[in-house]
């Protein structure tokens, strides 16, 4: 029983605190059913005489009260999310404990599970006073010392524990174990990360050699949890591509997101995974924005293996290329520019300005370098522009040349002899020249120089104490081949020889790329200092990673980089993945993994079974008592309906509630009074359109309308109807008056069934496009909509002598708000053939188009409510004709047109 | 007089407290009274009374005291005078001023206590006025005449006496009395009190007073109704469910009670707190005076 209240949990405990309401509760629920009114009444005498009614209880019996009490009380627990966990570490004998963790990037993912274990581990421990060993398995710069403390001392470090940026390297763990005093370790706890790499079996097996004694529980988190892991940052073309790692097991789709240095996202990557392979993300972004990348991360995955900086060599510069002659433009290979271009695409946005204006332009918008490839003399109207921007900040790269050795400006490092130096012709007695080592100093130093490439002519400067400092690169000989020159905050950099093959081989070797990789990484600021002598010739650490992957501010574990050694560094415990920074330039330090670096763990080590984060008893008690809580509910509801006077009378509720449910109440007991109204009184109505502008028109019109032929004629027709085509009647209304608008719909199936049967059986339906005869809006398109798949019967434009002409007024046109659009009504042509018998001879429709409701419209003084277009009160009074004459047409049938038989049937009666 | 004038004191100490509302409804007793005609009360006959009835001649035993001598003076002969025999019967009032009178129901104007009273002063008023000696039943002050004693009653009825029926005593022989009660007291318990009054030989004169929510039941749903005089209480889950059956059981009531003053020679009159006090009060006048006549004839 104790074991099993120890492993009894609960998600939010602080709900329990709801258990203090169940007094209130109670209270509440004493008083259910609620009090009874009190009411003073003196003859409560023969009250009390009279016989004895069947009544519920006044008091809630005291089981329904426990029953409620009850359901509260789970409710209470349900909120509190119970769970049943055996204690953890049951089964582990006792005596001292050796608790090793994976603390690299790799753990990093799932640390607060890993804390949340190692802290129930050393909970555990504590309780039983049991002394413990933590150690770690990344190799931290500080390495403490292997000894057995106190589980509360261990505890109150664990709780602070950071996972570091580094792999795990368990075997270097195993070696200091073996040197550690542990003979009296009784068990081992190996929180793993879940990650081969760093040598998983074989530090299990070792373990397994060193204490052979010891009980050994290997946990690790679940498969679908292990890291994701980024490989580096490549360019591939002008996109920028990255590898990313999956383990088996992992999710199928996951997404880069690309930040800059703010933190703000820049652009989120989806990629696809290929679990336990390595898929490809590439992405390109506008040069603006690719400068900003700080940083390529997989979202979701918080260590430092999810996380690839990039430095300043990633930056993309625009770059400004100009030479002067452009007549080997149809020979790329003898252009000047091509491989100066060729080197720098990667790295900058280039330009090749064809003006002075083009130029200057440029170095408005932001001008990071200017390449002069032989160019002699910079054009006069922009040489102070650019000296001033040069002066800025800006970096002005020229290569020699014919025309440079001719005659040059002041915008060169150094100052050049006038010609130039060939060596290795057929004159001369010197043979072409090689490269020397670039001294340290130089941004080039580190390249490895090519011995094949050698200088055949150049330009040459004059020697200067401060030469050497300018130089960069020098042949051989010692003759400068680049030299340099700060300016300002810019600097003027020259290579000696062309920008082509004419002069040297250079730019055909693979240094040149390289070199070309330097310069356009080149940070002025960096450059100055660089040209000083006393330079820093390291880089420190200035953000490092943390073991979640942020940035963080370096502690004093890690060391700078040598600026040479900088490339060949590796992520150690003394060098951090992070960003180092020497003056004004920085270079990234970054994880170099492989798919090997994801391999999970085999599920069982040297014979131990790796179990999961969650060990198997966990279970949540919510669903149970959830069940439970419904059952006490409907027990409750049960008794209640039993205690409220039997089931009898529930089922008596239920039939009446679902009598109600059936019948359908209130509207159509309306609709129906409104349908019973218009059957017994004729009366006009119009279609509602659901624009109310339009059914307020309507509605008016068909009021005046009917005021009209009240005056003037003897029908006497009530007020007009707004129906609804969809849902009411429309049998009871002899005309229906159907405004289209322009965005009307088609009506459906049993709608359009219903508009046929309403022609067919004798109704007439006016349809008005109010629009004049201009069919501009698609009026017309809305009503073929509305007309489509109904059977409409041929229309024709009234003719003359129709019954509409001389139903009661004599017209020959049909105005309403507008004059001329015609008006369409069934074709009489082929009359014979139909069946007279069901219209009467009356077309069941009919289509106009001049918004007569507008014009039939009335207000309560009889005026007119719209103006009639173009309007004249002959016009309004003929649209009053039209209406009237429509009206009569649709109730009074054909007996108009039997009136031109009067005369032959006076004479047949007079026979 | 000195016990009178004590008395008048008395009452004008008590006036403040608990009869502050009688002054009023006396006046508004007279009025009603007022609008009765008042009966001819006297004897036909001579006896001792105050009004002139006959002379007659001196006759052997007549002692002389009586000889009118102004009469007397204006002829040889002796003429004794002789008033109108003018006896005062007594009229005791009761009506129940129990807690339970306090009931009002939305459908009355007034309390039934208020019109008990109202009553109850209104027939000691009219009685008043025909000389009549008038008294408060279990009141332990001698009934007396005039307006003196219409105060006496009307102070006893303005206080609050806890029980719910009448008692009497030997003085009230032969008199009338009017017991205004709703009379909602189990029957028997009713039939006691009546007997023993009207074994002292009183005619009395029953009046129910009835709220006509105490008849009808008016009210719906869920009600726990208490008993104003008595710790008693019914839950009613569904009040609507009883009325008719309440019905049938008041009426039952009402109808032991008139059979009950049936068989006591007693006459029977319902007051609903809804009418008109006058309404009951012009019967009700009948039947005391008329009884009062019957009871002298007899």
């Amino acid at each position: 029983m104790n074991e099993v209240l120890q492993g009894l949990g609960f998600g939010t405990p602080l709900a329990l605190y709801g258990l203090l309401a169940l007094p209130i509760i109670w209270w509440l629920l004493r008083f259910t059913p609620p009090r009874p009114r009190p009411q003073a009444f003196p003859p409560v005498r023969i009250l009390l005489d009279l016989p004895k009614q069947d009544e519920t209880p006044d008091k809630t019996p005291w089981w329904l009260l426990l029953l409620r009490l009850l359901l509260a009380a789970i409710v209470i627990f349900l909120v509190a999310q119970p769970f049943f966990q055996p204690p953890g570490t049951q089964g582990l004998p006792r005596g001292q404990r050796l608790v090793i963790v994976d603390d690299g990037w790799a753990a990093a993912q799932n640390w607060q599970e890993t804390r949340r274990i190692l802290t129930d581990l050393l909970e555990d421990a504590r309780s039983k006073s049991e002394q413990v060993v933590l150690v770690g398995t990344s190799p931290r710069a500080q390495a403490s010392d292997i000894a057995a403390e106190s589980a509360r001392s261990v505890l109150d470090r664990v709780r602070i524990l950071p996972p570091s940026a580094l792999t795990t390297d368990r075997l270097a763990l195993l070696e200091r174990l073996k040197a550690a005093p542990l003979a009296d370790t009784k068990s081992i706890i190996l929180l793993t990360d879940g990650v081969e790499a760093g040598g998983g079996e074989a530090f299990v097996a070792g373990l397994k050699s060193l204490l052979p004694a010891a009980a050994l529980r290997i946990i690790g988190p679940d498969a679908n949890k292990h890291p994701l892991a980024l490989g580096q940052a490549r360019l591939e073309k002008s996109d920028i591509a990255v590898d990313v790692y999956a383990p088996t097991g992992s999710s199928p789709s996951a997404a880069l997101s690309v930040k800059a240095s703010n933190g703000r996202t820049l652009l989120d990557v989806p990629v696809a995974l290929k679990p336990g392979a390595t898929a490809t993300a590439s992405f390109t972004l506008p040069t603006a924005l690719r400068n900003e990348i700080q940083s390529i991360t997989i979202a979701g995955q918080n260590h430092a293996g999810a996380r690839q900086l990039l430095d300043d060599r990633w930056r993309k510069r625009v770059i400004a290329l100009v030479a002067t002659s452009s007549s080997e433009q149809a020979q790329p290979l003898l252009s000047p520019l091509h491989y100066v271009s060729r080197g720098l695409e990667p790295y900058a946005e280039l330009f090749t300005p064809e003006t002075s204006a083009d130029i200057s332009n440029l170095i408005d918008a932001g001008l990071s370098m200017l390449v002069l490839a032989d160019v002699g003399t910079v054009p006069e109207e922009i040489s102070p522009k650019v000296s001033e921007w040069v002066e800025k900040g800006g970096i002005l790269l020229r290569f020699a040349g014919p025309r440079l050795a001719a005659g040059h400006d002041t915008l060169v490092p150094v100052t050049l002899r006038e010609g130039d130096r060939t060596l290795g012709s057929s004159l001369s007695w010197e043979t072409p020249q090689t490269l020397q080592d670039f001294p340290p100093k130089s941004p080039f130093s580190g390249l490895t120089i090519d011995p094949r490439i050698t200088v055949s002519r150049q330009v040459l400067a004059e020697p200067d104490a401060a030469l050497s400092d300018k130089t960069w690169a020098s042949l051989a000989d010692g003759t400068p081949l680049v030299t340099a020159e700060a300016r300002g905050k810019g600097m003027i950099v020259l290579f000696h020889v062309t920008a082509n093959a004419n002069w040297s081989n250079l730019p055909l070797s693979g240094l040149f790329v390289e070199m070309m990789a330097r310069v356009a990484g080149l940070d002025p600021a960096q450059a100055v200092a660089a040209s000083s002598s006393d330079a820093q010739t390291a880089f420190s650490p200035r953000l490092i990673m943390s073991g979640e992957g942020d940035l963080v501010s370096p502690d004093g574990t890690a060391q700078p980089i040598e600026v040479s050694a900088f490339d060949k560094a590796v992520v150690s415990g003394v060098h951090p993945p992070g960003l180092y920074a020497q003056g004004g330039k920085e270079r990234a330090l970054n994880h170099v993994l492989t798919a090997d670096s994801v391999t999970p763990l085999a599920s069982s080590l040297a014979g131990v079974a790796v179990t999961g984060y969650q060990p198997e008893a966990r279970t949540t008690l919510v669903p149970p008592l959830a069940l439970a809580a419904f059952l006490i509910f409907l027990l409750d509801c049960l008794a209640t309906i039993w205690l409220g006077g039997g089931l009898s009378r529930f089922k008596t509720a239920a039939a009446v509630f679902a009598l109600v449910l059936v019948l359908q109440p209130a509207p159509d007991a309306v609709a129906q009074d409104a349908e019973m109204d218009a059957a017994l009184n004729p009366r006009l109505a119009y279609v509602k359109t659901g624009n109310d502008e339009v059914d307020k028109v309507s509605a008016e019109g068909l009021a005046g309308l009917t005021l009209l032929l009240s005056d003037r004629t003897s029908a006497q027709l009530a007020a007009p109807h707004g129906v609804n085509a969809v849902s009411d009647d429309l049998t009871v209304y002899p005309l229906l008056y159907w405004p289209v608008l322009d965005d009307a719909q088609a009506p459906d199936d049993a709608t359009r069934a219903k508009i046929s049967a309403y022609m067919k059986n004798g109704g007439t339906i006016f349809f008005d496009l109010r629009n004049g005869g201009l069919d501009t809006d698609g009026g017309g398109t809305a009503l073929r909509r509305i007309l489509d798949k109904l059977d409409v019967p041929p229309l024709e434009p009234v003719p003359d002598k129709h019954v509409l002409t001389r139903s009661f007024y004599l017209l020959t046109e049909f105005p309403g708000r507008y004059e001329g659009g015609p008006l369409w009504v069934e074709s009489t042509l082929g009359e014979a053939s139909t069946d007279p018998g069901t219209a009467d001879g009356v077309s069941a429709i009919i289509i106009g188009s001049n918004d007569y409701a507008a014009a039939w419209a009335l207000d309560d003084n009889g005026n007119p409510l719209y103006a009639v277009v173009p309007g004249s009160d002959r016009q309004r009074e003929f649209a009053f004709r039209t209406g009237i004459n429509i009206v009569m047409y649709a109730l009074t049938g054909n007996y108009k047109a039997d009136q031109v038989h009067v005369p032959a049937l006076l004479e047949r009666l007079g026979q | 007089m000195a016990q009178a004038s004590a008395t008048t004191h008395k009452l004008a100490q008590r006036g403040e407290g608990a009869s502050l509302a009688l002054p009023p409804m006396l006046v508004r007793a007279e009025k009603i009274a007022a609008t009765v005609i008042l009966g001819v009360h006297g004897r036909r006959a001579a006896g001792p009374g105050e009004t002139f009835w006959q002379y007659r001649p001196y006759g052997s035993g007549d002692s002389t005291q009586r000889i009118d001598w102004h009469k007397s003076a204006q002829s040889d002969r002796v003429f004794i005078r002789e008033n109108e025999w003018e006896s005062a019967n007594t009229l005791w009032v009761w009506c129940n001023t129990g807690p339970r009178m306090a009931f009002k129901s939305h459908l009355a104007q007034d309390t039934k206590l208020d019109r008990a009273q109202l009553l109850a002063l209104a027939l000691a008023s009219l009685a008043s006025r025909a000389h009549e000696r008038i008294g408060a039943l279990g009141s332990p002050r001698q009934p007396g005449y005039g307006r003196l004693a219409l105060l006496r009653v009307a102070e006893w009825l303005g206080e609050r006496h806890p029980d719910g029926l009448p008692t009497a005593g030997a003085r009230q022989r032969r008199a009338a009395a009017v017991l205004i009660s709703d009379f909602l007291e189990p029957l028997e318990d009713v039939r006691r009190a009546m007997t023993t009054i009207a074994a002292a030989g009183v005619s009395g004169h029953i009046v129910q007073i009835a709220d006509p929510a105490e008849e009808t039941l008016p009210y719906d749903g869920r009600i726990e109704f208490l008993g104003m005089d008595s710790p008693l209480k019914y839950l009613a889950k569904k009040t609507e469910v009883l009325r008719e059956d309440y019905k049938t059981a008041y009426q039952a009531h009402r109808e032991g009670l008139k059979q009950l003053a049936r068989a006591l020679g007693w006459s029977f009159t319902l007051h609903r707190t809804d009418e008109a006090p006058a309404r009951t009060l012009l019967p009700l006048h009948l039947l005391v005076s008329g009884a009062a006549n019957r009871r002298t004839s007899a």
